[in-house]
């Protein structure tokens, strides 16, 4: 943080002079509020943790809403069993190879769509009729098609990601400043130079949108297969635990797929910050 | 040689009605001459860049670039600096200098010392590693000149390059492009809305006037060189052309003045 304050004053220079950055005090105070911020965020968790262990057993009976405790517990020994890992292993695939295939064929149609315009004129409205399915609906239709494994639920997951992805990219190659490119023509560059130097950088805002965007969701279309038909998976696991009133297995499966969706928003966010290393520097005109 | 052959351009707006924006415009830039075209906004100017470029088709006469008919975009020893600086913004000073390096090829040490050398000579020697986020606006605009003048093009277009900047940092830079030309002669069709810029840059001062603009007249700038920008204004041969030149523009000023009541 203090790095970039810094790079940010020296961004504000006079033609052809630095301008030394400023020493920072106000870092000190962001610091205080940081903390400030950091402390009423673990407060508001605890007090709700603090309702929920209250009111389990004593309110609501503890086969509806489980408790803090109880599912903590139950948590910690299903991490610990093979079957779980086994269920982990089999949504992680789906979500993987799911995520992959709608982000490729998201961004490949994107850049199709932008760049020709006869394309676009005759497919946008298709597209966006297509989008226009709820695509929970297709799942029997996936079960049909891929079968019980996991290629339903892949299948599943891609449709969803891809219209994000799909939108996302479109809707870039829109906002490629056209004098760019002109300018790289008279510089002589050809159509390939092009595309990798101006075409992939100028989409790169809208690509990692989209990749972030497209974690949940894929996670999304994965569970809904889970839960129509499947022998293994985390939605398979909660969809069980339900029918046996295991509330606090129910809610350690969630857990779970939370865990599962910030650690691939993470992985997202360190690819970010390595290729967007530029934009946090300030933008260009 | 740039030779403009009774070019006209016609544009169709959205609702199908053709515009003259040109017309029978004729002018000759010599080698190694610095022609400023000036003219009031709206009357073409731009466009007549874009046409000589190949950035649009032309809708009458022809344009000769090298004694030959220019179609389609032209890319072989021409540079081009527009209004904004354009540079890319994911690239860093250096990178972006050396990029028209990479297009032609140029083995990587080599590109590296060229740009090195083109940065430090336009005053950006300190911040080869920077973004151009991080850089004022004139700075943007330093960068984008030394990107042009790396791969050395015989010939460089320039439409209103200093159009968005303030006073100060406009006159330091209309003395640094100077310099530079003095020491590397170029061809450079220079386009401005600016009389005092043209008058302080120019070889020639073409004007373009009229709606379509056409050329109204040639001017010869006779004052030496070297010129010290900041102190023209002063010698009356300066106030002279300023005269001279505004005649020519006048009648153009008034229209569009009409137009905007």
């Amino acid at each position: 943080m203090s790095t970039r304050t810094q790079v940010r004053s020296a961004a504000v220079a006079l033609d052809g002079e630095i301008v030394a950055p400023k020493t920072v005090s106000k870092s000190s105070r962001d610091r205080k509020w940081r903390l400030k911020v950091s402390i009423g965020q673990v407060v508001a968790i605890l007090l709700m943790l603090g309702v929920w262990q209250a009111i389990s057993g004593n309110v609501i009976p503890d086969y509806l809403i489980s408790s803090p405790t109880g599912v903590a517990s139950d948590t910690i020994n299903l991490i610990q069993t093979k079957t779980m890992w086994n269920d982990i292993l089999t949504t992680t695939q789906e979500l993987v190879l799911g995520y992959a295939i709608g982000v490729v064929f998201g961004i490949l149609v994107g850049v199709l769509m932008g760049s020709l315009k006869y394309v676009s004129s005759v497919f946008e409205p298709i597209i966006a009729g297509i989008n226009g399915i709820p695509k929970i609906a297709l799942a029997p239709l996936f079960l049909l098609w891929f079968g019980l494994g996991i290629w339903s639920k892949v299948a599943q997951a891609s449709m969803i990601v891809f219209f994000v992805m799909y939108y996302n990219v479109y809707m870039g190659m829109l906002g490629i400043s056209p004098m760019l490119v002109k300018l790289f023509q008279v510089m002589g560059a050809k159509r390939g130079y092009v595309a990798r130097k101006v075409v992939l950088p100028s989409l790169s805002i809208p690509i990692f949108a989209g990749l972030k965007a497209c974690v949940p969701f894929a996670m999304i279309g994965v569970i809904v297969g889970e839960f129509i038909a499947a022998d293994k998976g985390i939605g398979y696991f909660v969809l069980q635990a339900t029918q046996q009133f295991d509330s606090a297995g129910l809610f350690s499966g969630i857990i779970i797929m939370v865990a599962m969706v910030l650690i691939g928003m993470g992985i997202v966010t360190f690819c970010q910050n390595r290729v967007l290393a530029w934009q946090r520097l300030g933008h260009g005109k | 040689m740039l030779e403009f052959r009774n070019v006209s351009k016609r544009f169709e707006t959205p609702g199908g009605q053709e515009v003259s924006v040109l017309q029978d415009v004729s002018f000759t830039v010599e080698d190694d001459e610095f022609c400023v075209v000036v003219g009031p906004s709206g009357c073409g100017k731009s466009t007549l860049l874009n046409l000589a470029l190949g950035l649009v088709p032309i809708s009458g006469g022809e344009i000769l670039h090298g004694g030959k008919k220019i179609e389609g975009i032209v890319s072989s020893d021409v540079g081009y600096i527009t209004q904004d600086a354009n540079l890319l913004p994911w690239s860093t000073v250096l990178e972006n200098i050396m990029t028209p390096l990479e297009i032609r090829g140029i083995p990587k040490s080599e590109r590296r010392t060229t740009a090195k050398e083109w940065a430090e000579s336009v005053g950006l020697g300190k911040f080869l590693d920077f973004y151009p986020g991080q850089l004022s606006g004139g700075m943007q605009k330093r960068c984008s000149i030394a990107r042009t003048m790396a791969y050395d093009p015989a010939m460089i277009y320039m439409d209103e390059p200093f159009g968005p900047l303030d006073a100060i940092t406009r006159t330091i830079l209309q003395e640094t492009l100077l310099g530079l030309w003095q020491t590397r002669r170029k061809t450079i069709l220079f386009i401005t809305h600016d009389l005092v810029e043209a008058i302080a840059l120019g070889d020639t001062v073409v004007v373009i006037n009229g709606q379509p603009g056409g050329v109204r007249a040639r001017i010869p700038i006779t004052l030496p060189r070297p010129r010290e920008i900041r102190h023209l204004a002063a010698s009356t041969d300066f106030v002279e052309l300023h005269t001279k030149i505004w005649s020519y523009l006048e009648p153009g000023v008034d229209n569009n003045l009409g137009e905007l009541v």
